[in-house]
């Protein structure tokens, strides 16, 4: 009798059938099973059941970089890590799908006057960075940059980088676990009837110590790069194993839109690419890479609801060693692209569809990561644009009636991966207390956060509000808005908040007050 | 047609398409050839769910059959969770015929159909408790409190979401 009852339980399946249901399951499910028997908990530790979690996740377009076993190759990696780094990243997705999730614990807190030093400050301009599972990169005012070990909770390492010097851009080198840095120190220069800069952009090299080691991080100053650039100019670095970065900027006098590519910082060899076409600073370009191939430079910029993708060809550019003068530069014959592609979006709001009032004022291009890709699931990038709405009037326009918007989607190496895009409006946006002209937001791959500002009772209550965008192929229609999370995070804490950072591959939310402090929550 | 015996000595006369559903009846048939007389045995299987495995593969004999080196194919199936709503009404059944399809497919070799019964296993799993899953499945709890409690350690900060 008992056999033949077993025989038509679930207990009754083989262990590879389990396995086989267990591969339709995601990580709040797993976990769940691994309480349930003996035998449930064994096969729910299996790494193949993890790693089925894993490719899932990254299947709906999850943003797992492995930040949490620090880039190990997929092969190498044991059971118990992936499994933590899959359940960080799916609890805290799981967890802010909710509409007010509470984080996991207690905030951590890190008093940078106490722990660094009494003088010191956030340099109000620069973002915090983080780029392990646990080091911190923080700018402070002065030029100084600090590293911080958020499982010690202690610094890890500093680097002076001497006054008025700036973070362009940042990139991972993932061979070395190194991150690169452009960094610029600048000085404002005349140039016959005009003003630009002189920029002398350095290249940071930050190293990670290896796991467990109590070091600190290795900070190493190596190529120095001397450009004259217009105040609007925009630095990207491109690929810092081939030491490339670039630099978009409006020619003097004609504005067009001109990319200055440097092949090989180390050489100084650089050529330039005349694109013909007006330059809007912060408008015109909306992405900037190397194709996957390697061999072009493609452009992304978007205008009336298309997006326009065009490849340059980087043998077709002439390379010269020469000083780099862009204040100087004259364009002279177009440089054509050797491959145009538009893509009209649908359903596009008629407000982005305008071009006066609204402009694009920022925008992320943020890759899905690990990489290189894992067979069948292609390589994708999460665009975020943030537009700014704001009507002329006779004084100018007038803040109350500015409109912050957010369009989001996914592309492939072929582009788009949806017909339209994710779209919605920032809510009562709190503003950057530095200047007063930015909400302040927080991206991921998956995610936009902002702080909201609303008067309650008499009383100014801000909330931290976060968006979840929608799987690629699918769409929202309507302001995602509307789909938003309350996060608990204080609105004490939200009141003196200069900038706040998301890392959602392990759930965290980190907030910087001008009080000097970091508070780190995890969801 | 083929004649098919189960293991309770029902014998059930098949297209020979609806069958080849089965990549074992497929073997076993290029094996006997074109002797219709034959009849195959399937040890395994009792008539009740034989039958309902018929029912499924007489719906789906025209379906493209996954070739066994296509492991793009296999992927994408085995992503896509959802069920087609014939399935869905096929496998609305009490739990012990599901299990009883779930071994018939595993032993036919018939993978879609196996696809399916283990999809509707996942979903009935998600979102429960570990205590409901064991209830519904009638799962003896076999830990010890101890082990039980280290587990919960190990999820811990999973379980306070």
């Amino acid at each position: 009798m008992a056999d033949k009852y077993h025989r038509r339980s679930l207990i009754a399946l083989p262990d590879d059938i389990i396995l086989q249901v267990f591969h339709h399951l995601e990580a709040p499910d797993v976990l769940s099973l691994s309480l349930v028997s003996c035998r449930f908990h064994r096969l729910s530790n299996l790494l193949v059941v993890w790693r089925h979690v894993f490719l899932h996740l990254l299947h709906r377009t999850r943003y797992i970089d492995l930040l949490a076993i620090d880039q190990k190759p997929l092969q190498s990696v044991r059971t118990d890590e992936l499994k933590r780094s899959v359940l960080l990243a799916a609890l805290a997705e799981n967890n802010w799908l909710q509409k007010r999730p509470k984080a996991r614990a207690a905030s951590q807190i890190i008093e940078l006057r106490s722990a660094i030093g009494p003088d010191v400050s956030l340099d109000k301009n620069a973002y915090i960075t983080k780029f392990t599972s646990k080091h911190l990169l923080i700018p402070l005012e002065g030029g100084k940059m600090v590293g911080w070990n958020l499982k010690d909770n202690t610094s890890a390492g500093s680097f002076d980088m001497g006054p008025d010097c700036m973070v362009l851009d940042l990139a991972l080198e993932k061979p070395t676990r190194t991150l690169l840095g452009a960094v610029a120190r600048v000085a404002p220069v005349r140039f016959d009837d005009s003003f630009g800069m002189h920029v002398r952009i350095g290249i940071l090299r930050i190293g990670v110590p290896e796991d467990n080691l109590p070091q600190d991080l290795i900070f190493e100053r190596t190529k120095e790069v001397t450009l004259l650039l217009p105040f609007t100019s925009e630095v990207h670095l491109l690929d810092v194993s081939r030491r490339m970065f670039c630099v978009a900027f409006g020619s003097h006098e004609s504005n067009v839109m001109a990319i200055l590519v440097m092949f090989d910082w180390d050489t100084e060899e650089a050529g330039i690419i005349n694109t013909g076409i007006p330059y809007d600073h912060g408008r015109s370009l909306i992405g900037i890479h190397l194709s996957p191939e390697g061999d072009s430079i493609v452009l992304v910029s978007e205008n009336g609801g298309s997006e326009i993708r065009r490849w340059y060809r980087l043998g077709d550019l002439t390379p010269s060693s020469e000083t780099w003068n862009a204040l100087a530069y004259e364009p002279g014959p177009v440089t054509h692209p050797a491959r145009e592609e538009v893509f009209k979006w649908e359903a596009e709001p008629s407000v982005l569809l305008k071009t006066e009032g609204t402009n694009a004022f920022m925008f992320w291009t943020i890759d899905q990561i690990p990489e290189p890709p894992y067979p069948e699931i292609p390589t994708r990038v999460s665009t975020i644009v943030l537009y700014l709405t704001a009507p002329a009037g006779p004084e100018g326009p007038n803040p109350s009636e500015k409109t912050w918007r957010v369009a989001q989607y996914y592309s492939d190496k072929n582009g788009p991966c949806s017909p339209s895009r994710s779209k919605l409006t920032l809510r009562n946006p709190a503003l950057d207390p530095v200047e007063d002209h930015m909400p302040i937001v927080c991206v991921s791959f998956n995610h936009v956060g902002w702080v909201e500002e609303v008067n309650e009772d008499g009383a100014v209550v801000r909330r931290m509000k976060l968006v979840t965008f929608p799987d690629p192929g699918t769409t929202h229609d309507g302001d995602l808005a509307d789909t938003a999370s309350t996060l608990d995070i204080p609105s004490d804490i939200l009141k003196s908040a200069y900038h706040v950072l998301l890392d959602a591959t392990q759930g965290l939310i980190l907030v910087a007050t001008v009080e000097q402090t970091l508070h780190v929550y995890r969801y | 047609m083929v004649i098919i015996r189960t293991a309770d000595k029902e014998k059930f006369t098949v297209d020979r398409d609806v069958a080849e559903c089965s990549v074992l009846l497929k073997n076993l048939l290029e094996d006997v050839g074109e002797n219709e007389e034959e009849e195959i045995p399937v040890q395994n299987i009792n008539s009740s769910v034989f039958r309902k495995v018929l029912e499924w593969c007489e719906h789906h004999k025209n379906d493209p059959r996954p070739a066994s080196d296509d492991s793009a194919a296999e992927e994408s199936r085995r992503r896509t969770t959802d069920i087609s709503e014939w399935d869905q009404k096929f496998i609305a059944v009490d739990q012990e015929m599901l299990f009883e399809i779930i071994l018939a497919a595993n032993y036919l070799d018939i993978k879609p159909l196996l696809d399916v019964g283990c999809k509707t296993v996942a979903n009935m799993i998600k979102g429960k408790t570990p205590e409901e899953i064991r209830k519904l499945f009638n799962i003896t709890n076999d830990f010890t409190p101890e082990e039980e409690a280290q587990i919960r350690r190990e999820n811990e900060w999973a379980e306070d979401r």
